[in-house]
This record gives C-alpha cells, sequence and structure tokens, in this order.
C-alpha cells in the first residue's frame, strides 16, 4: 500500500471520526452528567446537550481523534512488510524492454511467502525480505531497469493474490505443476526436489514416502510435498495411511518436529538442508531427494510483456554470473541450477 | 532449549514496537467503526418497518454466522474474483472486515443496552414532544450506555487479540511479527513469547482504563470505592491482603 493511499485513507477516516465525534461526545456527555448530578432527573440534565460546557474535554477528545488519524496515516505506509531492495549498482543500462502495466510505475512488485528459508525469508537484524529468491528477482528487476519491491504474502492464496494483481510477479519456491500452470504462467529459475527431515539418527528409519504410512507427518500446506502424501495416501499407504498435520506457515511446520508432535516433515530440499544447517545435531535428513522438478517465477497468464521481460532478465542474471554467485551466496548445492 | 537472548533481542526492538502500534490502532479504529454500525443496525433491528429490521437480522444473521476468518478471506480473495476493481488493501480489508463482523456484534449488545431502558421513558419523552430520534438520543441511550459500556469493554478486549487474524492476510501486526521473525532462526516460541507479552500490556492497561469508564458511568461510584479500598493484588487476583489505609 502506497503512501498516498495511506495518507488518503487517513483523511478521509479523521474526517469521517470527527463527525462521528459529536454524537459521541454528546452522548458522554449525558452520562457524565448523570455521575455528576446524581439528583437531577434526566430530563433536564440531558436537555443541554451543549459542547460548550465542556470544552477542554471537547478539544482533548478531538485532538486525540485527529491525531490518531494522522499518525496513522504516517505509521501505514510502513504497515506491511516490504522491502525496497537496489541491489549492487550495476553499471550496464538496461536494454530489455520495460514490462507495461505495473502496478507501481518503475516498481516490479513481488509476492513472497517469506517463512521459507533460504529461498525466502525475513533478515531479523533490518526487518527486510531476504533470501536467494529475493536477491535473485532484485538482480532481474535490475535488468529491466526497475526496483523490486518484495512483499510479504501467504502462500495458501498466493496464486489467487497474483491473477487478482496484488503483485505483479511472484517467486516464492513454487513447484510448476500442470495444475498451477493453468492459473499462471512459470519461468523455471530453480531445481528443487522433496527431502524429509527427521530427528538425528532417523530413529524411525523413513527414507522414502512410503516408509511414512502410519507415521505423524508435518507438511505446509498448499505445497506439492502435500499433493505427494495424498497421492501416496490413496495407494501406497491406503491401509495404514500417513497421519498429516498440515499448517500454513514452514516455520510452524519445522515446530512441529522440534517438539516431537511429528515423526517427519516434508519440505523442498533446500529447506531441509538450511534447517539441518542452522541447528546441528539436531535433525537429519532421511534418505535422498525425491521428485526434482523445477520452480518457478510466476506471472498472470496473458502478461505477455512481462513475461518476456522477466525471461529476458532472467537469462541476463545468468549471463552475467550473478546467478552462480547466488547459489554459492546461499550455500546451494548447484545440481540444483537451472541450465 | 530456550533462548532467552532472542527475547531479549526482539522485546523492545522497533519491529515489535510497530506491530504492537498496528494492532493497537486497527483494534481502536475497527471498534469505533463496529460501535457506531452496532447502534444503526440495532435501531434498525428494533424498527416497526419489517424492511429494516430484516435487512439488520440478515446482517447480524450473516456476521455473527460465519467465522471472522472466513469473512477476511472472503474479502481479501473474493470480491476481486467478483470484480477486479474490489482490490481492496491488506488494511482497508481488514478493517472493514472487522468493523463489519464487530458492528454485528455490538447491535445485539446495544439492542440489549436499549431494552433495559424501561419503555416509560421513551413514553414520557414523547408525552413532553420529543421526536423519536430526538428522545433516543436524549432520554434512552445515555441510559443505555451504563449497561452497554461492560460489555464493550469486554468487546474491545477480544478486539485487541482478534486482530491475530490479520496475519493470514500478511499484514505486519504482533501475531505476523512472531511467525515472520522466528522463521528464519528456529526462535518461534521465543517470539510468540515477546508478542504475548505484549497483548498483555496492552489488555491489562485496557481493563484499567474500562474500570475508569464504568466508574465514571455509574451513579453510585461503586468501582471507585473497589480501587480505593482493594490492593492491586486483590483487584487482579480477587484475593489478597487489603490496601494501606489513607492510601
Amino acid at each position: 500500500m502506497d503512501v498516498v493511499q495511506v495518507s488518503l485513507m487517513g483523511e478521509v477516516l479523521s474526517t469521517f471520526l470527527v463527525d462521528v465525534l459529536y454524537v459521541c461526545y454528546t452522548t458522554y456527555v449525558h452520562t457524565l452528567d448523570v455521575s455528576f448530578t446524581e439528583e437531577v432527573p434526566f430530563m433536564v440534565s440531558f436537555s443541554h446537550p451543549d459542547r460548550r460546557r465542556h470544552p477542554r474535554l471537547y478539544t482533548l477528545f478531538v485532538g486525540v481523534l485527529v491525531g490518531l488519524s494522522v499518525l496513522m496515516a504516517a505509521c501505514g505506509s510502513s504497515n506491511s512488510t516490504s522491502t525496497t531492495s537496489t541491489g549492487s549498482s550495476s553499471s550496464t543500462k538496461p536494454t530489455i524492454a520495460a514490462p507495461k502495466d505495473l502496478i507501481t510505475p518503475g516498481t516490479l512488485t513481488v509476492g513472497s511467502d517469506t517463512t521459507y528459508p533460504p529461498q525466502e525469508f525475513i533478515d531479523t537484524t533490518t526487518g527486510k525480505a531476504t533470501g536467494f529468491d529475493v536477491d535473485l528477482i532484485t538482480a532481474i528487476a535490475q535488468q529491466i531497469g526497475l526496483t523490486a519491491d518484495v512483499k510479504t504474502a501467504n502462500f495458501t492464496t498466493i496464486v489467487d493474490d497474483l491473477r487478482a494483481k496484488r503483485y505483479d510477479v511472484v517467486i516464492s519456491a513454487q513447484t510448476i505443476t500442470p495444475d498451477r500452470e493453468k492459473q499462471v504462467d512459470f519461468i523455471p529459475y530453480f531445481n528443487a526436489g522433496q527431502s524429509l527431515l527427521v530427528p538425528k539418527g532417523n530413529p524411525k528409519g523413513l527414507k522414502t514416502v512410503t516408509d511414512l504410512c502410519g507415521k505423524n507427518v508435518g507438511v505446509q500446506d498448499g505445497t506439492t510435498e502435500l499433493d505427494t502424501l495424498n497421492a501416496a495416501n490413496k495407494a501406497d499407504c491406503k491401509s495404514n495411511p500417513i497421519k498429516l498435520t498440515s499448517l500454513s506457515a514452514q516455520t510452524d511446520v519445522i515446530q512441529l518436529l522440534v517438539n516431537n508432535r511429528v515423526d517427519a516433515t516434508f519440505q523442498d530440499s533446500p529447506v531441509t538442508d538450511y534447517y539441518l544447517k542452522l541447528n546441528p545435531g539436531h535433525f537429519e535428513v532421511g534418505g535422498s531427494i525425491i521428485n526434482a522438478a523445477p520452480e518457478g517465477i510466476s506471472i498472470r497468464k496473458g502478461d505477455t510483456s512481462m513475461f518476456n521481460a522477466i525471461q529476458a532478465g532472467f537469462k541476463a542474471v545468468k549471463a552475467n554470473g550473478t546467478y552462480d554467485n547466488l547459489f554459492k551466496k546461499w550455500g546451494l548445492n548447484p545440481v540444483q541450477k537451472i541450465s | 532449549m530456550l533462548q532467552w537472548n532472542v527475547i531479549g533481542q526482539f522485546i523492545f526492538s522497533g519491529f515489535v514496537l510497530q506491530a504492537a502500534w498496528t494492532t493497537l490502532w486497527i483494534s481502536v479504529v475497527a471498534q469505533i467503526l463496529g460501535v457506531i454500525l452496532g447502534l444503526f443496525i440495532a435501531l434498525m433491528r428494533m424498527s416497526r418497518y419489517p424492511v429494516l429490521s430484516s435487512i439488520a437480522r440478515a446482517y447480524i444473521w450473516f456476521f455473527r454466522g460465519s467465522p471472522l476468518l472466513v469473512q477476511v478471506l472472503l474479502l481479501w480473495d473474493g470480491l476481486p474474483r467478483i470484480n477486479p476493481n474490489l482490490l481492496l488493501s491488506d488494511i482497508v480489508c481488514v478493517l472493514v472486515a472487522f468493523s463489519l463482523n464487530e458492528g454485528a456484534y455490538m447491535a445485539e449488545i446495544t439492542r440489549a443496552g436499549i431494552a433495559s431502558v424501561d419503555v416509560g421513558q421513551m413514553e414520557a419523552a414523547k408525552s413532553l414532544g420529543m421526536r423519536y430520534s430526538l428522545a433516543m438520543r436524549r432520554i434512552v441511550l445515555p441510559q443505555a450506555a451504563r449497561v452497554i459500556v461492560p460489555p464493550l469493554g469486554n468487546e474491545f478486549n477480544n478486539m485487541l487479540k482478534t486482530t491475530s487474524i490479520a496475519s493470514v492476510i500478511g499484514l505486519a501486526e504482533l501475531t505476523h511479527f512472531a511467525q515472520q521473525f522466528g522463521s528464519p532462526t528456529f526462535a518461534i516460541f521465543e517470539l510468540l513469547i515477546v508478542v504475548t507479552l505484549y497483548y498483555l500490556l496492552m489488555t491489562t492497561i485496557w481493563g484499567y482504563v474500562q474500570a475508569w469508564i464504568e466508574n465514571r458511568l455509574d451513579p453510585n461510584r461503586s468501582t471507585k470505592v473497589e480501587l480505593q479500598e482493594k490492593s492491586w493484588a486483590s483487584r487482579m487476583l480477587g484475593f489478597g491482603s487489603q490496601a494501606q489505609a489513607g492510601r
């Protein structure tokens, strides 16, 4: 939400609040009269609803409400977690045709579910979005002469949000699936697989999806991992189904394992690796990476100029070495590169 | 396993203060709008015109009958499907959903308050030549306010905590802050402790404000007597020593 919108809203609200104020105030003064003059019958005390009788209180009340609205307008712009990343300076002028029809001119508004380290998460010292995906889309935006503004989104509704034009593009570790391709267009940028995170020593010996039959497993809503597990419940695990706990944030899913509520969690391989690196000695990877599939930057269907610009930008980022550098920076397995 | 240093790191950080402020102003604005809306819906509900009262009934039926979380998501994802121009921003979406929902509850509370005032009051006012609106404003509502305020305080207390629902659409309030900042370092539990302290702080302060308001509305000033005679601990816990005389 930009500053203009917020201040406009603040203005409208403050006008409205002041209008409403008099009604509230008169009621308030009446009630004050009740408590001050107990012996006076209601009729008498209420027949003088006069703001002049309590001028200071009135001014204070108006002041507080107006002040609140102004503060609202002032603070509103920083209320949603958003990052304006400028990235490293590049001397080369963009040669790629800029996309038409941006939400904010000059800015690439990006949606991302920032609870998925190391691909997208909030840097707790700056409060801004960071991660491999964030760096990548920032570099791509730079190539097409735009500034990336990464907004925090909810993964379950992220496709709808893109289609409703809340964002220009979405980069949120979305695995490309036929179902999703019906809704949006994808530009593959990362080859991720699915892997299991289990307690140290893998006490239940979980290595494959079929090992999970009858076990408690944590998984994030709307992910391809959830689809994989649901498919297993209809096939191999039909007689002894996997007991699923699906939550809307990956963070909470990992917490399930920390608290031993589940025997394993199932997520994209880079996420598994990240948590493993973060908490050595607590977990390990169960088995190997399965179902390797590309993840894509998603773009609204029909937004051709955007699709072409992002695709050209991605090619340029790969050509100038930024793509390789980002793999090194985030410690990602180079097997996962898109060739 | 609890990382105390994370709690220390975040408890007074700018991010949590910003998030707490967002929670606070959203609650206040949504509650104010909800109270105003509730008053008009209550009057419609009590109207003798069947059109008005049935509109109010339908409104209350819908907004009390469906979960707030679903209402927020309907506004967030449903409206733009109907018409792409109805794309509400996160703050507007939350304010609209919360105040509409609160309006339904406040309507019932206000209706109960108005009903608690003896009909004789309205009859007497009318016999003095007051119109309905004037009598309602000067005679009935001020008396109803005494009955309305305690549950209203309850509603606001609830509202402060219900704003956590806004986290599902990515609005940066307290719960969302905990989820986002907990994610990279495993510290979700520590951050939940931080935000719980903030919620408790806000509801505790509101408890005092509410006691003060109720005191001002009460002709017998019983709350004030309680405030003077009982110690802090005995007010909070319901038992304990009496305050020192002359305090």
